[in-house]
């Protein structure tokens, strides 16, 4: 339904995507993950027709977005991040209005505004001015409002960001509705639980670069199924530490940072033991211990060496 | 598209009737200052006396009392002034309590030193704090003297021989004369042949050329409007500057709403809902009609409301030509919706706009004939004001309401407006477009 193959989009001689290759099958739930100023925004807004790419080549839902722009705009619906509604506006007439400009009319515009409306949790406020909502119901208006229309692709670019965690939890769960009713959606967010509970797929996205791709086991996979266990220990002390965990089974790696040493594992609680009698053995306290087990933030950091909200 | 088109329009026009303060400035706050007007100045339901009476006082000049009555009551029948007759001291007092717009001081022996030939200086007082009445008086004083002073010259031109008052050296004998002794006079005609006969040849061509004058073969009549009207079955209109100034100034007003339509591009930009239009079914140009479209329709609204409260207030003629007015008013709202919006999308901030859109239309108000006739300026603005659009929107009400002129006579000037919306038009969404494939339209 979406194919994006090797697209770039530069700002003089900023480059805000490069070379971004990936594609989205029909009815899946596909996730772009990425920190801020990552290219997720300019992805979708190249991807919508927004902005011209400055090289390679995407389709949406059948059409080029460069040579058919106005076929992929009457197939998809965009969610921006920012909440692009009429504020002096009720909700209904909000709703009315995108509506319209996709040629609904008459009792079917009208049966689809209730229809949003109740499933966006808003049918009593429908006749409240938007500029009076709170934050969560912008959102949820901001999603309906794409929805209008019926796309064939959604496109929702951070849609829970700055809401409480009982609004975001509604929009996820209509998320995953819409999904679940075959709506092929593009999700961008820097949020990692957000990514991982509603995916199919992600692609990692760093510097306007495509870093990492596939569902959350592959992307594990890729730093290895390792936990990660780290203690306070001198550095003085690392060289013999090394030496004596090359001979426990299943030890891997040993580095240094920040004051305390990192021994990767294949399982972390078995080889926990042989740590605490090496340390009692040199008489070494153990104040500060951490097992950490493979997640996206890590592969995050190993990929990007950054924090997904730095 | 014109589903889409109709969805913006509709859109906006529901936005627009919502802002209840933004419906107040463009309807009531030019109403207001219509009233503050009507108030300051008079007219229509205002009463009788203010702007259609300017106060005038004339001092001096040794006319005869006949002579000083005609003139009183010529100026009073002409509808513009309300004259009282002071010393110079009085109508100084007067001026500057601002109890009179303006002082016409004639000099000391009018009469003797303009038979005699000598220059002959009028003043003009006026009064600084009544500007715009003050150059009423001014303006009209101009074109009396320059038809007099053509009149002269047209004189000279038939007769340039004639050259008695100061060839002939009987200055005191014509003092004599308006002193109240002839004898002198009559003595001179008598004793001098060659100054008798130019005397005699001077009068019989003065009387010619009068009784030519008052009998042309080719005339220009001149009609107080009031004789006008009372020809047109209307004898309760009076000559009222409001004619004038109401609908320029609701032009004016109708400038600053274009203005403020084509601002809301820059709104939409900014939150957003401009970025999420052009990701939607619709093309730039579509955004852009709609945008305009709404203006026009709103300013054409602001324009006939408007008008028809100075036709209530002002007793403005608006009814005698409903349909052309209609037209003017449209066409007039159609070419400030496509100049400011071509304007809003040149600059790229809402800021930016509001500092162009400001200037220019302070620049096109002045130059158009928003604030005063553009009769009033040097020939060189005025011909800069023809550039202007709100001067063919002033010009086509002025000859409806002023001049009571139908549709035949406003269209050149409708036809000059939509060209400007056209091009406009055209302008506008052609950046728009250029914009869009820069990516910087949204």
């Amino acid at each position: 339904m979406i194919e994006v193959h090797e697209l770039v989009k530069t700002y003089g001689a900023k480059v805000a995507v490069n070379r971004l290759s990936f594609a989205v099958a029909e009815g899946e739930l596909f996730g772009l993950l990425g920190p801020n100023g990552a290219g997720k925004t300019t992805t979708i807004s190249v991807l919508s027709t927004l902005l011209p790419a400055s090289g390679g080549r995407a389709v949406v839902a059948g059409c080029d977005v460069a040579r058919d722009p106005q076929g992929v705009r009457e197939r998809i619906g965009v969610v921006p991040q920012e909440i692009a509604l009429y504020e002096d506006l009720s909700a209904r007439d909000n709703l009315l209005f995108w509506g319209r400009l996709y040629g609904l009319g008459g009792p079917d515009l009208k049966r689809r505004v209730e229809e949003m409306l109740e499933a966006v949790e808003l049918a009593e406020h429908a006749r409240q001015r938007v500029g009076s909502f709170s934050g969560g119901m912008k959102r949820r208006l901001n999603l309906a409002a794409g929805l209008m229309h019926g796309p064939q692709v959604l496109f929702l670019d951070e849609p829970t960001v700055g809401i409480d965690a009982q609004a975001r939890k509604k929009i996820l769960d209509l998320i995953r509705r819409l999904n679940a009713d075959g709506l092929t959606i593009l999700y961008t967010t820097h949020y990692l639980e957000e990514a991982e509970q509603l995916c199919h797929r992600i692609g990692v996205i760093d510097r306007g670069e495509l870093a990492a791709l596939g569902d959350k086991e592959d992307l594990i996979r890729q730093i290895g199924d390792e936990d990660t266990i780290r203690f306070d220990l001198p550095e003085s002390l690392l060289p013999e530490f090394a030496e004596a965990a090359a001979r426990w089974p299943g030890a891997g790696a040993v580095s240094h940072a920040r004051g305390l040493a990192q021994l990767r594992a294949a399982d972390g609680a078995r080889i926990l033991p042989e740590i605490q009698s090496w340390l009692a053995a040199r008489g070494q306290s153990l104040a500060h211990l951490e097992v950490e087990r493979p997640n996206l933030e890590t592969l995050y950091l190993n990929l990007t060496g950054r924090a997904l909200r730095e | 598209m014109i589903r889409g088109l109709g969805a913006l329009v509709r859109k906006d026009l529901l936005r627009q009737l919502k802002d209840a303060k933004g419906f107040a400035i463009y309807m009531c706050v030019p109403l207001l200052l219509t009233f503050i007007m009507g108030i300051s100045f008079g007219g229509g339901v205002f009463g009788e006396s203010g702007i259609s009476a300017v106060p005038l006082v004339i001092c001096g000049g040794d006319l005869p009392s006949v002579l000083e009555d005609r003139l009183a009551q010529g100026l009073q029948e002409s509808g513009f002034f309300q004259v009282t007759w002071a010393d110079t001291a009085e109508a100084a007092r007067l001026v500057s309590r601002g109890d009179a717009s303006a002082a016409l001081v004639l000099p000391d022996g009018l009469l003797r030193d303009f038979f005699s030939g000598r220059a002959v200086e009028v003043q003009l007082w006026k009064d600084p704090n009544s500007a715009v009445k003050a150059g009423i008086v001014e303006s009209i004083l101009a074109g009396v003297m320059r038809q007099y002073q053509a009149g002269e010259a047209a004189y000279r031109a038939l007769w340039p021989e004639d050259a008695f008052p100061e060839a002939a050296g009987e200055d005191d004998a014509v003092d004599a004369l308006f002193g109240g002794e002839p004898d002198r006079l009559l003595r001179s005609l008598r004793e001098d042949a060659t100054f008798g006969r130019e005397f005699l040849d001077r009068l019989e061509r003065g009387a010619v050329f009068a009784r030519t004058l008052e009998t042309p073969s080719i005339s220009l009549e001149l009609h107080d409007r009031q004789d006008w009207e009372a020809a047109q079955g209307d004898a309760r209109q009076s000559r009222n500057l409001h004619d004038y100034f109401l609908p320029a100034f609701a032009v004016f007003f109708m400038m600053f709403s274009a203005a403020a339509m084509a601002r809301e591009l820059h709104r939409e930009r900014e939150t957003r809902t401009l970025a999420r239009l052009l990701t939607g079914p619709v093309t730039v140009g579509t955004v852009a009609l709609g945008k305009w479209l709404t203006a026009v329709i709103m300013c054409s609204l602001q324009l006939l409301v408007l008008l028809a409260c100075g036709g209530l207030l002002f007793q403005l003629r608006v009814g005698s030509a409903p349909v052309a007015l209609l037209f003017v008013s449209v066409a007039a709202a159609a070419a400030a919706a496509s100049v400011y919006l071509a304007l809003g999308l040149v600059v790229r901030t809402e800021k930016a706009m509001d500092a162009l859109t400001t200037v220019f239309t302070l620049t096109c108000g002045m130059l158009g004939g928003n604030f005063f006739p553009v009769e009033f300026m040097p020939p060189a603005l005025h011909y800069a004001g023809l550039v202007t659009f709100n001067y063919w929107a002033n010009r086509a009400f002025s000859d409806l309401i002023t001049r009571g002129e139908g549709l035949a006579s406003v269209t050149p000037a409708i036809v000059v407006l939509w060209t400007i919306a056209v091009v406009g038009l055209v302008l506008a969404i052609a950046i728009f477009t250029v914009r869009q494939r820069k990516g910087v339209a949204a």
